[in-house]
């Protein structure tokens, strides 16, 4: 294929597919909406173009989704590919709902160029799928590998692109720190076992001594709040594949055994041996958490 | 005006069986509302009654989408009438399909300045319905929004991003979709019920071919999943089973 195109206002997507969705990187055009950095990162990987498209002040990515649309399906694109972002998904929603293609979510890997392999019906079903025309596809950026660093190989072109649809009124900062859970190596999990937020530190003690990120299950992210959303594991959260991870309290539900199954060692620790999570983990702990938890902490740090 | 909610019937795949030749058998799985579709009601009946907009509710899918049961199931929610196509030719339609399928209902309509929906079906769970309807609309649109107001031709929506929540301003008509703490939707009581049953649907039969898909499925089998040791540990001496945790992931390599 001579004609992919990444959408994207992320710099980690930009430079994840812009080395990893074709075989040949000058075959890739990236546009890269209101980000700088996601241009910049495109450029570092020699992607044949590279589009910045610069957004008037206070005005958001989805401001400019139909005029995006329309600078890449002048190109006719055989493949477009985006991140699973709110913001990517208006981008690549815009392109397939005009065009009238097809356009799919939950790719795991690319057996050739123009046929992926992915998991449909919120993971139970597994299927390989062939383009025969114009697909859009969204998908988690795989694990970073090694990065690329240095002077841009690709000349960036800068387009101001202005739209009066959306505007950024107001911006409330909040606290809490970005976590990039896709590239973590070890996470630590927790869910509905934990009877407190105030509990939270003794999950972080146990992250600490593991050097692990830390997540959760739905409910503590979109019920009860005690972590931020970008936090949790899930089919509709994230999709995370590290070597190592902990999911304590966590009964593994399948739309959370989905965003965790492609980790390398799963561990356990539930006071539930029926709970569906022990049928899916390498190793696991029969137990009080209250009470494991400390306790493989203090093994850790001993 | 009218308001739209974009509503699927579904089932949650966790009680599907799968064959190994990724065959789904959806029988002793139970239809509801989408899990997250019932926030979108909530805040679209928050809106109309606001405003004075009508509450329409939109759904595209199986025939069962239009049994009595899952109107009542919709209309007890708050929405004032029910708008389906529902047959069986529109079973399964991929994700593009549905969004113009909504379409073409809502362009139907006329006079719709705002389509809410959930963030994310229970079964397909690609939560790109929302987007590429808007794109098929040509309208903007907004997703995981946890606040929404009508004031005029102005939405003014609040969503969580990297540095804070932002607060946005889009112009009708525009797709926005609901994050689950949006609202708390209600539970139906008997009054609702009562309610639904004299609320007004219609069946509608478009008159669009669906866009062809532009990718084939060329094999389906059940997901291999990674083999897991299960190797199961009894925590009632938690020291001694944190030890040997320990101990089997320093040997195993992992630490």
């Amino acid at each position: 294929m001579s004609n992919i195109w990444v959408v994207t206002s992320n710099a980690e997507v930009a430079d994840s597919f812009a080395g990893s969705v074709a075989a040949d990187p000058t075959s890739i055009t990236v546009v890269a909406v209101g980000s700088t950095e996601a241009a910049e990162a495109a450029a570092r990987r020699g992607v044949g173009r590279v589009i910045s498209i610069v957004l008037a002040d206070g005005s958001p990515v989805e401001a400019v989704a139909s005029e995006v649309a329309d600078l890449v399906l002048r190109a006719t694109p055989e493949l477009v590919f985006g991140g699973v972002s709110a913001s990517d998904r208006v981008l690549l929603g815009a392109i397939a709902g005009r065009a009238g293609v097809s356009i799919i979510s939950a790719v795991t890997g690319f057996p050739s160029e123009g046929s992926f392999t992915r998991e449909i019906l919120g993971g139970i079903v597994a299927t390989t799928e062939r383009a025969t025309g114009m697909v859009v596809v969204s998908m988690i950026p795989v694990r970073a590998t090694e990065s690329v660093t240095g002077a841009a190989a690709t000349a960036i072109e800068t387009q101001d692109l202005a739209a009066a649809m959306a505007h950024v009124v107001d911006l409330r900062p909040t606290e809490t720190s970005a976590v990039n859970l896709t590239n973590a190596s070890r996470i630590v999990s927790v869910g509905r076992g934990l009877k407190s937020a105030d509990d939270l530190s003794m999950i972080n003690d146990l992250a600490a001594a593991l050097h692990a990120e830390v997540s959760c299950s739905r409910p503590l992210a979109e019920g009860l709040g005690w972590l931020p959303k970008d936090r949790y594991v899930g089919i509709s959260g994230n999709q995370v594949t590290p070597d190592l991870y902990v999911a304590i309290g966590i009964s593994g539900q399948l739309q959370h055994l989905v965003g965790c199954r492609r980790s390398a060692t799963i561990v356990a620790i539930n006071n539930d041996e029926k709970a569906p999570i022990f049928s899916s983990c390498d190793y696991g702990v029969v137990g009080d958490l209250y009470s494991v938890v400390p306790a493989l902490t203090k093994a850790l740090t001993a | 005006m009218k308001i739209v909610v974009a509503y699927k019937w579904a089932a949650n795949p966790q009680d599907a069986e799968v064959s190994p030749d990724g065959a789904v058998d959806w029988g002793r799985a139970t239809e509801g509302i989408s899990e997250y579709d019932p926030v979108a009601v909530e805040v679209g009946r928050q809106l109309a009654d606001a405003t004075g907009a009508e509450l329409v509710g939109v759904t595209v899918g199986a025939a069962s989408a239009a049994a009595p049961l899952a109107r009542k199931a919709a209309l007890s929610r708050g929405l004032d009438r029910l708008v389906i196509a529902a047959d069986v030719a529109l079973a399964g339609l991929d994700t593009t399909a549905t969004a113009q399928a909504l379409a073409q209902i809502i362009k139907d309509l006329g006079d719709v300045c705002l389509v809410l929906a959930g963030d994310v079906s229970i079964d397909v769970a690609a939560k790109l319905v929302p987007a590429t309807l808007a794109g098929s609309l040509g309208w903007p649109c907004l997703l995981e929004v946890s606040s929404v107001k009508l004031d005029g031709s102005t939405v003014t929506a609040e969503r969580a991003s990297a540095a804070g929540v932002e607060v946005v301003q889009v112009t009708t008509p525009a797709v926005i979709a609901c994050s689950a703490d949006a609202t708390v939707p209600r539970i139906p009581g008997m009054k609702d019920i009562l309610a639904a049953a004299k609320k007004p649907s219609e069946a509608v039969s478009l008159a669009l071919s669906s866009p062809p898909r532009t990718v084939e499925v060329i094999e389906r089998r059940r997901p291999a999943l990674k083999a897991r040791k299960g190797d199961l540990l009894n925590g009632e001496d938690a020291e001694s089973a944190a030890a040997a945790l320990y101990q089997r992931l320093h040997d195993g390599g992992v630490l």
